[in-house]
Order: C-alpha cells, then sequence, then structure tokens
C-alpha cells in the first residue's frame, strides 16, 4: 500500500512539474468528445481500428523526433526517412511471410542508417543539427526518387490488413501506439543511455565533465529517431499499399509540432514521450474535425504551422509565468 | 624524487591562453592518504591545474603521471576511470536530472535485466547524502535546489566514484559552518582509507585544519610547498601575495573627501529594489558621484541578477532613480539613455561582438550619436574611436582591428570603452578583471579610479576580495539576493567581507 501511495504521489509530483503532458491529454479527451459528437461512428471499434491506424505512423515519428529533441538537437529528415522506407519497401517487398519480413528489415536498416549518418554528423563532425539534417532531407528524398520516380510499387495486401485489428475490441494500432515505443525507447531511456540522453541535452558541458560520451549519446538519439520514423514509414505503407515519393513530406514538420504539443522542449533536457504520443493524435484528430467543418484538406498544412507557432508561444508563456528561469 | 608515494604527478606542465600563462612550469604531486591544499590567489593558476589534472585543459608542455603511467593528456572521462574526481567551481551538475540521477550519473545501479533500478538508485544516493549528513529528497530535480545544497550534491556525486583522488575546489565558499564540518569529516575518512584529497581554499584557517601539506602558487608559479606543521598565517600570506597588499592599488580618496562627495545628490538610487524571478529582493543602496562602490557576495548570490535588473535586462520592480530619470527601466535602451552602462561579466558572449572590428564594438553602444538621418558618420566615429583608445591604452593602438584579436584584457577595455562612448553617468561594472593578468588588473584599477575621479558613479562586482579591499570606497555585500552589509572606509576588510558574505557567519 505504501509504495503505491509513494508511486502516486511521485506521479502526481511529475505532473505538477511536467503540466504540458496532463494538458495535452485534456485536449485529447476533448477532441475526442467533440469528434464523437460529429460522427458517433467512432465509437465503433472497427471504425475506430481504421482512424487510429492512419494516425499511428505520425506517433511514431513523433517519438523519434521527441528523443532527439531531449538531446536539444532537431531532426528535419524525418519526412524524408519516411519516404525512403517508403518506396523501398514498395519496391523491394516480396510476397509471403518471407518476403514482407525481408521487406520490412530491409525499410528499417534505411531509417537507422540514416539516423546513424545524422547522430555522426551531429556528434562527431558537430554540425549544427538544423543544417545537418536538412541536408540529410535532401539526401533521403534525392535517394526516393531515384528509387522510385512515380507513385507505384506494390505490397501484399495481407500485409496492409496487419494493423487493423482488435483485441477484446481494443483497437491494435492503439495498443501500438504505447507498446512500439515501449518496447523500443523504453529499455534505453530506463538505462544509463537514457539518462545520458537527457543529460546531454540538460547541460553539454556538463555531461561531458561527467565523463559522459558526447558523440555516442547523440548518434544513438538520431539513430533512435531514424528507426522511429523507419517505422513510420512501415505503417504509413501498410494503408498506402504503394510507394510515393512524396509521402513522407508533412511528417518532419508534424512530427516537430506533435513534440512541442507534447510538451518536450526545444531547449532539451525535459520532456517524454508519453506526451508526443497525445501530441500527434491531437494533430491528427484535428485535421479530421476540421474535414468535418467543411475545411479543404489541403489546409493541413497551414493548420499543423499554425499548431507549432501555437504550441511554441503557449510552452514558453507558460515558462514565463510559472516564473521559470531561463538558462 | 620520492615518486612511489604519488597517486598522480605533474610534471612540468605549463598552460597558457593567448598571451597569458596561467600555469608555468609546475611540478605537484598527489601523495597517497594526503591533503593537499594548494593555495594562491585568484587568477594564481590553482583551478587551471586542477583542470589539467581532471582532463578538462590539454597542458602545452608536461607530463601527468597516474599510478606510475605518463599521459600527455587526458579527457574527463579517462582521469575519472582513473580514479580522480573534482568537485569543480562550475558545477556540473545537470540541472533537469534529479538528485539521485545527479550523483550517480553514468553509474547507476542496474537490475537483473541491466536496466536503471530507481530503488537501487534512491538508496544508494541518500546512503551518499547522509554520509554527508545532507537532507535532501532524491527525487527532486537539481535546478530547484539551492546553491549550498548543490554544492552538497556535487560532493556526493564526486564520492559516488570512490575516487582515489577527490579534488576540491573552493568547496566550502557556500556552506555554513556545520556543513564545512561535516564535509572535514569525510575527507578525514577519506585519509583514513588512503584516499587523497587536494584542497583549494581562501581561508586560511580551513588550511591549517584539514590540510596535510601545502602548495603555494603565485601568477601561475609554484612559490613553495611546507608541511602543515611548519606553516604558520603569516607566513602563508605572505607567499601568497609577494607583495606589500594596496600597492597594486590606486590611491583611494580620505575619509575627508569621500564625505565632501557625499554633500552631492546620488546618481542613482534604489529602494526595495527587487528582480522577479530570481532572489534579488528589498535592495536598498544609493551611489554617489565619485566613489567605486564594491558588489560583494559569493558566486551565485544576485549580484549579476540585481546589476541586470538595475539595467533593465530584466524585468524588476520598486523604486529606482538614475540621475535624473525615473525606473525601473523595462530595457537596456531606457537605461542607457538614463546614462546608465553595464559592462557585463562574460564579455565575450554580453559584451562584444568579437568578429567585429574594435571601431564598430567602441561605437555600438552610442550609434545615434554618430548617425546623420540613421547613416553612421564613419569620420566622427573612427575619430572618437581613436580618442577612446589612447584614454584607454588599448592595445595595438589601431581601429581596424578585428576585436578577437585582442588580448583577453585588452578586448575587457574595448568593452569598457564601448560604453564610455555613450558617456554614462552610472558604471555597472561585473567582474571586469576575472581572467585577466595582473599587469592588465592593475591598469584596470586605475581606470576604474580615474573614472570615479571624473564624477561617474561606479558599482563594481567582484568575487575578489583582495580587489574589493584594496580598490573600493565602500562595500555591499549580498546573500541570497539581499544586501545584507555595508561597509565604509576602514570598516572594509577580507574577514568582514568574507563573514557577510555567508550570511553572517561567525568568524572560525
Amino acid at each position: 500500500m505504501t509504495t503505491i501511495a509513494a508511486s502516486s504521489r511521485r506521479l502526481l509530483r511529475h505532473a505538477r512539474r511536467e503540466p504540458a503532458v496532463p494538458a495535452v491529454y485534456v485536449v485529447l479527451a476533448i477532441m475526442v468528445v467533440v469528434y464523437a459528437v460529429l460522427d458517433p461512428s467512432i465509437l465503433n471499434s472497427d471504425r475506430a481500428t481504421i482512424v487510429l491506424a492512419e494516425k499511428l505512423p505520425l506517433v511514431l515519428a513523433a517519438v523519434g523526433q521527441t528523443i532527439v529533441f531531449l538531446t536539444r538537437g532537431i531532426d528535419l529528415s524525418v519526412g524524408g526517412i519516411v519516404t525512403l522506407t517508403n518506396v523501398v519497401i514498395a519496391t523491394q517487398m516480396g510476397q509471403g511471410f518471407g518476403g514482407i519480413a525481408v521487406g520490412v528489415a530491409i525499410g528499417l536498416l534505411v531509417g537507422i542508417a540514416a539516423g546513424v549518418a545524422n547522430g555522426c554528423l551531429v556528434g562527431l563532425v558537430r554540425l549544427p543539427p538544423i543544417i545537418a539534417t536538412l541536408a540529410t532531407w535532401s539526401i533521403l528524398e534525392g535517394l526516393a526518387l531515384y528509387v522510385l520516380p512515380q507513385p507505384g510499387g506494390s505490397v501484399p495486401i495481407a500485409f496492409g490488413d496487419f494493423p487493423l485489428r482488435t483485441f477484446f475490441s481494443v483497437p491494435f494500432p492503439l495498443i501500438l501506439m504505447v507498446v512500439l515505443p515501449l518496447i523500443f525507447w523504453g529499455p534505453v531511456r530506463y538505462s544509463r543511455l537514457g539518462h545520458a540522453i537527457y543529460a546531454v541535452g540538460s547541460d553539454e558541458q556538463a555531461a561531458y565533465m561527467s565523463g559522459l560520451s558526447v558523440a555516442f549519446t547523440k548518434i544513438v538519439a538520431y539513430a533512435m529517431s531514424g528507426f522511429f520514423a523507419a517505422l513510420a514509414g512501415v505503417f504509413l505503407t501498410m494503408q498506402a499499399l504503394s510507394g510515393d515519393p512524396r509521402i513522407g513530406e508533412s511528417f518532419t514538420l508534424d512530427s516537430i509540432a506533435a513534440t512541442v504539443l507534447g510538451g518536450t522542449l526545444l531547449a532539451g533536457g525535459r520532456g517524454g514521450v508519453l506526451g508526443p504520443i497525445a501530441g500527434a493524435l491531437v494533430l491528427g484528430l484535428l485535421s479530421d474535425l476540421l474535414f468535418f467543418t467543411g475545411v479543404r484538406p489541403d489546409w493541413e498544412y497551414v493548420i499543423s504551422g499554425a499548431v507549432l507557432v501555437i504550441a511554441l508561444v503557449v510552452s514558453t508563456l507558460g515558462r514565463r509565468i510559472s516564473g521559470e528561469q531561463s538558462r | 624524487m620520492a615518486d612511489e608515494n604519488s597517486v598522480v604527478r605533474l610534471n612540468h606542465v605549463s598552460k597558457s591562453f593567448g598571451s597569458v600563462r596561467a600555469v608555468h612550469d609546475v611540478d605537484f604531486s598527489v601523495d597517497a592518504g594526503n591533503v593537499e591544499v594548494l593555495l594562491g590567489e585568484n587568477g594564481a593558476g590553482k583551478s587551471t591545474l586542477i583542470r589539467i589534472m581532471t582532463g578538462v585543459l590539454r597542458p602545452d608542455s608536461g607530463q601527468i603521471v597516474v599510478a606510475g603511467t605518463k599521459y600527455d593528456e587526458l579527457t574527463p572521462r579517462q582521469a575519472k576511470e582513473l580514479g580522480i574526481a573534482t568537485v569543480a567551481q562550475e558545477l556540473s551538475l545537470l540541472p533537469d536530472l534529479t538528485v539521485a540521477s545527479n550523483v550517480l550519473i553514468g553509474r547507476e545501479p542496474r537490475n537483473r535485466l541491466g536496466l536503471i533500478s530507481y530503488k537501487g538508485l534512491r538508496r544508494r544516493s541518500s546512503d551518499l547524502l547522509s554520509e554527508l549528513e545532507v537532507e535532501l529528497d532524491p527525487e527532486v530535480p537539481v535546478r530547484e535546489l539551492r546553491f549550498a545544497e548543490r554544492q552538497l550534491v556535487e560532493v556526493a556525486k564526486a564520492l559516488a566514484s570512490d575516487p582515489r583522488v577527490l579534488i576540491l575546489d573552493e568547496p566550502t565558499s557556500g556552506l555554513r559552518s556545520a556543513e564545512v564540518q561535516h564535509l572535514f569529516d569525510v575527507i578525514r575518512r577519506l585519509r583514513e582509507r588512503d584516499r587523497s584529497v587536494v584542497f583549494i581554499t581562501h581561508r586560511l584557517d580551513e588550511v591549517l585544519e584539514i590540510g596535510d601539506r601545502i602548495t603555494i602558487l603565485k601568477d601561475g608559479q609554484k612559490v613553495s610547498q611546507l608541511e602543515r606543521t611548519e606553516a604558520d598565517p603569516d607566513q602563508l600570506v605572505q607567499l601568497m601575495v609577494g607583495r606589500e597588499v594596496g600597492s597594486r592599488f590606486p590611491q583611494k580618496p580620505t575619509a575627508d573627501e569621500r564625505r565632501q562627495l557625499r554633500q552631492d545628490a546620488p546618481l542613482l538610487e534604489a529602494r526595495s529594489f527587487a528582480v522577479p524571478d530570481t532572489a534579488v529582493s528589498d535592495v536598498d543602496f544609493a551611489l554617489w558621484p565619485g566613489e567605486v562602490c564594491g558588489l560583494a557576495g559569493l558566486q551565485g548570490q544576485g549580484q549579476t541578477e540585481l546589476m541586470e535588473g538595475l539595467f533593465g535586462a530584466r524585468p524588476s520592480m520598486g523604486y529606482l532613480r538614475v540621475w535624473d530619470a525615473e525606473g525601473p527601466f523595462e530595457k537596456p535602451a531606457s537605461a542607457i539613455s538614463a546614462q546608465l552602462a553595464l559592462v557585463p561579466e562574460d564579455r565575450k558572449s554580453e559584451g562584444l561582438i568579437l568578429d567585429f572590428l574594435v571601431r564598430h564594438n567602441l561605437s555600438l553602444a552610442a550609434l545615434d550619436r554618430f548617425a546623420r538621418a540613421t547613416v553612421v558618420d564613419r569620420v566622427r566615429e573612427e575619430s572618437r574611436a581613436r580618442q577612446q583608445i589612447d584614454a584607454l591604452d588599448i592595445q595595438p593602438p589601431r581601429t581596424d582591428v578585428v576585436t578577437n584579436n585582442l588580448s583577453g584584457g585588452n578586448q575587457q577595455k574595448v568593452a569598457l570603452g564601448k560604453w564610455l562612448m555613450a558617456s554614462p553617468r552610472v558604471l555597472l561594472l561585473a567582474d571586469p578583471t576575472r581572467g585577466v593578468d595582473v599587469g592588465t588588473k592593475q591598469e584596470m584599477y586605475k581606470l576604474v579610479r580615474k573614472l570615479a575621479s571624473e564624477g561617474l558613479a561606479i558599482l563594481y562586482l567582484s568575487t575578489e576580495l583582495t580587489e574589493l579591499v584594496g580598490l573600493c570606497d565602500r562595500v555591499l555585500v549580498m546573500f541570497d539576493g539581499r544586501i545584507v552589509a555595508e561597509l565604509e572606509g576602514d570598516e572594509i576588510n577580507e574577514e568582514r567581507i568574507a563573514n557577510a558574505s555567508v550570511g553572517g557567519r561567525e568568524s572560525s
């Protein structure tokens, strides 16, 4: 009993220190209610499964982006990784279980390789992340066009059906949103490496003075981001069932917006992946809601940009009001 | 040489920063089970020596010998692995991480899965903290702690690695006397276990209480080494300073002259002045023309924030008047037009644009004086810059060199000159002699005194006691965001400032 009391006290205290995370979940809850009023069919678990499967790629990309944010970095190549993974899978995936597995593996390796490259540029060569990842983004987009100049390619239908199922009427994509970060980020977060990631974002010089390897930590963070972006590409391909060299366009900005919405600061060192999961869902549901109200889908870019600006303003003002000193 | 007993040895190490020789050909040995004290004035090279030993700086020449192996340089990681742990003056804590994570960073206890055991983390960190007899919640982020608490966390962090050599760089400066005694108990326990400690302090009583061997540095060189048994305080001071204190400072005005100056109205008056979001509150003081008023205190007691608040670089509240302008100022531009100037602490990031020519840096704060219909009048800019270079004796005496190529001391003069171009009445100087060599320091003192004699009121922030005593007519001491003491004339001495700096802790 006492341990439950102690851990819930810790949880509460954590929530007080990082109010953005509970806040974004409250926003999400409100949006779900509004959604259900406008379109009650969402409460049907099969329909919910389809809607959530649509949002899953951004959730994953945002988790990756957040990990880089924690080191006080930014990954502008996320969109490029999503695209390249998509076209590689669409052109390389074979039939049957074996073919699918090989296709997914190749896609993920592409993402990890791109992430490691980013990590080396930022960690070892010490390029500013904003430039380094912008350059890799361009390279990745170019490679994607080389692999697949026109939309095309295909993947087995069975691959596309993978996330579209429910367990005890819980939509599978919802489970994946929680479980995938838990499996792949959890062990890193709760190892020494995870502490090092927070440490580097908190104060790079102090982390170095504490004997941590700043370069290696950054490489891991960017590799994780590349991996999650590739996972996003995999699930995006399941929806699209084909390749498209422009498919990942919106992911860079949207993953950044979801990260900021989720309460992770550009200044690094603070935040976590719980926030961006909700942040990505808020962003995804918002465009649906606006679609219901008759806003044309082309406005999506305007909306994500505006959401990002608003989230930044709110988090900056919030910190200023709560009287926190900027470092 | 009796090398067998030494755990770490520095052989003939030298290190220069630009033209400043920070450490020159120093031999220093740390023996097993010994408490080695490094003594010297600020700028004598103590911290540089420590930073070479801990791998933060690479020596220009010389070697580091650890347990018989020679190294040309170390990295912080290597030093740590070799068992050299340090509590630096600039704390190396990670503000966003909890106390527990900070104490055990890089050596977090792990469970069977290889993940961090948070239970173990809490337990191990509270053990280490309780060894220091510190009551701290291990789960609070470090950014929420007071300065003294952070210092103790830093000590616990250093102890976590069970180091062979523990280096403490002025660890007691922010501690209360009970806390200092706990720290000394820990040092004694380490000594009993044959561990070594390198201890840096300014307080001679501490040196004689805890030190085994005392090494004295002056101007980057080792001038003497003695056993505690053969040391006495007067001799130590003599060796440290190596000259008559006071001779390097310009003549101060006499008590009569000071009274004369007080006849005028103060140029700056602050009442119930506060800087929200910082500890600075309830500050009352005034500055009279012609005086150099010191702003003393330990690092991080709000001195910098007070200056920034006065200057409008931070939002502030309360009553403030500068000459005929009423504050508090909302932005530096308003303060500047009220003829208030701030030469900030970090001239690299705040005071100067290092890639600019000297001329452009000098004119930056007073551009509207040279501008005709917004176009800068190059001829006037040039001639005013030249005047300033002559007045401050900036070397080389040229307006068209890139500021970055000047020595640290001359950069500091440019930073000062930049504000003098705006003809201020009140000058706020934040640690203007930090990191400059002795010669430039003396010039700076002369300059400050000269400016005061021309009728400026000067607030002079410093953490160096000798400087405050030697230069200032009056000293305000800050502690925890408030002015806790005001010393004037003969009342100004190192002991009184030091005592007030720790919130009035009795002299020991």
